[in-house]
């Protein structure tokens, strides 16, 4: 079991997201955007992996993942972000602020638990 | 695991929608020569959301179409293209046809739009106009997919070798190679063979660095693309080299396997041991020997009837290969062979292939199969069930409401324990706090279903903006009180009419620019939506400054279509006149237009309101605009009533369609031919129905003397009803009938009254309906005219 953050402003796709994991029996903790994310990983520690959308009001995705690394917890977390086959360049553009690997989107829940199995 | 989607599917359909309200907002607001980047931003975002939840719940077509879209609006937003007034049309249009895609997946219908095609064609068209990125990539990318080529089994299991030199930073990417070779072991038989760690003296060590590197030997059924994905993260920093390791025909051991006839009986299957060998050898043939298949009468189903000779190549120790044979090896035959390098011999393939590969396609078959199975059970309970977004106020209300009552109700209890004669003040204290509670919870429960009015006017600064252009008019829309709230189901239905009133106002009432400047007023037309709260009622006013009605014309009109005599038509008045508009088939456009007067009139826009129990006014006038105001009830659940008895029964009336109650005069009635009686009421002459007769109720003859006449209106028309006594004024909660029995002409529903008898709710037009009435008005007003003739010569 592993304590994930699953951030993104789509209602649908956090709570998808959120019923794998949990289904998969693990620990998630659902934030819609870069700010409440940031806030939630700043009170919880311990966590495993956070996975989080890249288009998000308040704070985007990548603004997320800077400002997760710059926290000494969050300095080898695995970071995922969702992106789309259209974000080749968002791609490079979240691993040099440090994302560990990405999710694309389409995805269904199978794909998601073999994606995370990768890294928890 | 299985997850079903299905669950998601209602709130990705209503966030979808908030995502399309917003969509159209911000484009409404975007100045398409200085676009504001955070409006592109949030244009972009939704249509992002959409594509993105429609592709995972698997909505192909809306995925596909929101694809298209999102490619042009990344374009806008990262500057690589220009806006322009057609392109935000086009996109406000693309809305509408999301909408539309929408509310057919809720529909769980496979149609799509015939709109959305043309659309995205026009989109591609625009896309294409100087590149030709279109929605190629992802096509392509599917098709990969589903042409997957099926290997051989011997051509599944390869052996790579992989030399996996991280980058130094890999670790601060939160990507750790540990995983990434556990990840690899999960693909097949991961063997390490050589291991480097070049890490600086202890002084210059960094923790953070990542020294290690590794050289790979991988056995395994995946291809190499399978293998790439592992590294799929890290491999535009790292060294990864893959290559596959070919065997030479070389010399080899033949294992022979012939497993006891009863092997299936034991749970054991002769391809799973071959497939551990797959995984653990280097397979170079399989051979199947078939010369044991008896006559198929004398065939068993039950029985294994089949032996391998498998060839393996490399070096190992027979007792490595026993091991996977350890669970069968007692029953079965099994030798070792070697073989030498020129023996080698080609093997059997095709018996091998379709042995091995009939097995895997029959249980992914199967369990396709379930797989189907539960989705197809589950759709005919996919939820229509509208849902409703409730503020966290209104349910914490809701919550400490309960409380108190929970409070009450103990302190009720405590009493009752030891009641004696002196604690009635109590008691009825605490009923009158219960009383309280009630209603405070009755009000708390009602205002859950108050939304505001804001969900029914968002629709017209777009609309007024669409018509205003097609038009060439000039038009500010002006909402005010767009916080005041309304019953959901009142909503849901004033939603056309308003769309009715309002498209009226534009297209009728505000006038072109050049004769609004001929006029000497401003140029931009202004309508103004107004809703507030007043007594228990809720107004909505539609208010123009356009060039108002004509009475004559509306006169002139009434006449042509003979709804009016030439007489009749002297003595309205203008109210009375603007009154005309709501009779049915009179329309004042002179030809119909398709903004307008498209067969709904405004007789349908009344009998809607009327319906809700609400009430319509027009107020007009020349050359400076109309004002219509509608009256509704706040909600439908409740209503406020008049309880009448006649003889023993009660009935309740609806206090909205009461204009006055009198004393029943027998003298002022007048009998007329239709066995019809009238009253005369002031100057005007009221048909009269009594309320025992339409019911069928005996009554004592004596009583008459004392009956009360309630004068109501029904569908503009004044009529009175007779009943026995008027009763309490108080707020009855409606009871549908047709949902517990059936429909009553005559009576809209039923309440449950404080004694516990249940009370019929009247409704005014069915029984005006019932006593036929209705026919006879003409003949009520010929006689009212008479009357007025009358008193105007004996003055």
């Amino acid at each position: 079991m592993a304590k994930i953050l699953a951030v993104d402003d789509s209602a649908s796709m956090r709570q998808m997201v959120s019923f794998t994991l949990k289904g998969a029996g693990h620990d998630v903790y659902e934030a819609s955007d870069g700010v409440e994310a940031l806030k939630m990983a700043n009170s919880q520690s311990g966590v495993d992996l956070v996975i989080s959308d890249i288009n998000m009001p308040n704070m985007d995705g990548i603004s997320l993942i800077k400002e997760l690394r710059a926290l000494p917890d969050y300095k080898f977390t695995p970071i995922l972000m969702l992106t789309t086959e259209s974000g080749s360049d968002k791609k490079s553009e979240g691993k040099a602020a440090g994302a560990t690997g990405w999710i694309v989107k389409p995805f269904n829940p199978d794909q998601l638990l073999a994606t995370i199995g990768k890294v928890i | 695991m299985s997850v079903d989607l299905k669950q998601f599917h209602q709130v990705f359909i209503e966030e979808s929608f908030e995502g399309l309200d917003a969509m159209e907002n911000a484009l409404m607001e975007l100045n398409p020569e200085a676009p504001d980047s955070e409006t592109i931003n949030t244009i972009f975002r939704s249509a992002h959301s959409i594509k993105g939840g429609a592709g995972t719940f698997g909505f192909k077509r809306l995925a596909d179409f929101t694809h298209i879209l999102e490619t042009l609006l990344d374009q806008i937003r990262s500057n690589s293209r220009g806006l322009d007034t057609n392109l935000v049309n086009l996109f406000l249009q693309s809305v509408d046809c999301m909408r539309e895609m929408l509310d057919l997946i809720q529909q769980d219908s496979e149609e799509y739009p015939e709109s959305a095609r043309e659309l995205k064609q026009k989109f591609e068209e625009v896309l294409n106009g100087d590149s030709k990125v279109a929605s190629k990539p992802a096509q392509n990318n599917e098709q990969q997919n589903e042409d997957k080529p099926v290997c051989n089994i011997l051509s599944r299991y390869k052996t790579w070798s992989i030399q996996f030199h991280p980058h130094s930073d890999i670790i601060r990417s939160g990507n750790d190679p540990l995983r990434i070779l556990r990840e690899l072991s999960r693909l097949g038989k991961l063997n390490c063979t050589q291991v480097y760690f070049d890490a600086p003296g202890l002084a210059e060590f960094d923790p953070d660095t990542c020294y290690l590197a590794w050289d790979l030997e991988l056995r395994t059924s995946a291809d190499l693309s399978e293998i790439e994905e592992v590294f799929e993260w890290v491999i535009d920093d790292s060294s990864v080299e893959i290559k596959e390791i070919k065997s030479d025909s070389v010399a080899h051991t033949r294992v022979n396997f012939k497993p006891h006839q009863d092997i299936y009986l034991s749970g054991n299957d002769p391809y799973r041991i071959i497939e551990e060998l797959l995984i653990n050898f280097e397979v170079i043939a399989i051979d199947v020997i078939t010369d044991q298949l008896p006559e198929l009468k004398s065939f068993n189903s039950e029985h294994c009837y089949l032996s391998w000779s498998i060839d393996l190549a490399g070096s190992f120790s027979q007792d490595d290969v026993l091991k996977a044979f350890e669970w069968v090896v007692d029953e079965a035959e099994i030798g070792f062979e070697k073989i030498e390098a020129d023996e080698a011999k080609e093997p059997n393939q095709s018996d091998a292939e379709n042995e091995t590969d009939s097995k895997p396609a029959n249980s992914n078959k199967t369990q396709a199969a379930s797989d189907k199975a539960p989705s197809s059970g589950r759709k005919s309970t996919s939820s229509d069930a509208s849902s409703i977004r409730v503020g966290i106020d209104k349910i914490d209300n809701l919550i400490n409401m309960v409380g108190e009552l929970v409070i009450t109700q103990s302190m009720l209890g405590q009493l009752s324990t030891d009641f004696e004669m002196s604690k009635i003040p109590k008691l009825m204290e605490g009923l009158s706090q219960l009383e309280l509670n009630t209603r405070e919870l009755q009000e708390s429960v009602m205002r859950i279903r108050m939304l505001p009015i804001s969900f029914a006017f968002s629709r017209f600064p777009r609309m007024v903006r669409d018509l205003g252009q097609r038009l060439g008019k000039k038009i500010h829309l002006e909402m005010r009180g767009e916080n005041t709230e309304l019953d959901k189901t009142v909503m849901e239905k004033i939603g056309d009419p308003l769309v009715h009133l309002v498209r009226n106002a534009v297209d009728h009432g505000i006038e072109l620019p050049e004769q609004r400047r001929a006029a000497g007023k401003d140029e931009e037309g202004h309508i103004i939506l107004n809703a507030y709260h007043q007594g228990g009622n809720v107004n909505i006013e539609i208010i123009d400054d356009g060039k108002g009605l004509d009475r004559n014309v509306l006169i002139a009109k009434a006449i042509d279509k003979g709804l009016l005599s030439e007489q009749d038509a002297f003595a309205l008045s203008d109210e009375q006149a603007f009154d005309l508009i709501f009779h049915a088939g009179f329309s004042t456009a002179k030809e119909v237009s398709d903004v307008s007067g498209r067969g709904v009139g405004m007789d349908v826009v009344k009998k809607n309101i009327h319906a809700l129990n609400g009430n319509i006014e027009l107020h007009s006038k020349m050359g400076e605009g109309s004002k219509i105001k509608i009256s509704l009830p706040l909600t439908l659940a409740i209503l406020d009533g008049q309880l009448v008895s006649v003889c023993d029964q009660t009935y309740i009336f609806p206090i909205v369609s009461i204009i006055e109650s009198m004393q029943y005069k027998r003298e002022a009635v007048n009998d007329i031919a239709g066995g019809c009686s009238v009253f005369m009421l002031r100057d005007e002459y009221v048909p009269v129905i009594k309320l025992h007769d339409i019911f069928n109720i005996s009554k004592e003859k004596n009583s008459e003397s004392q009956e009360l006449m309630v004068v109501v209106e029904s569908e503009g028309e004044k009529v009175g009803l007779v009943v026995d006594e008027l009763q309490a004024q108080q707020q009855v909660v409606i009871k549908s009938l047709e949902e517990n029995y059936h429909r009553v002409e005559g009576v809209s529903g039923a309440t449950i009254l404080g004694d516990g008898t249940v009370a019929l709710i009247l409704d005014i037009p069915g029984i005006v309906r019932l006593a036929g009435i209705d026919k006879v008005n003409e003949q009520v007003r010929e006689l009212t005219f008479a009357h007025k003739n009358q008193e105007k010569k004996s003055a």
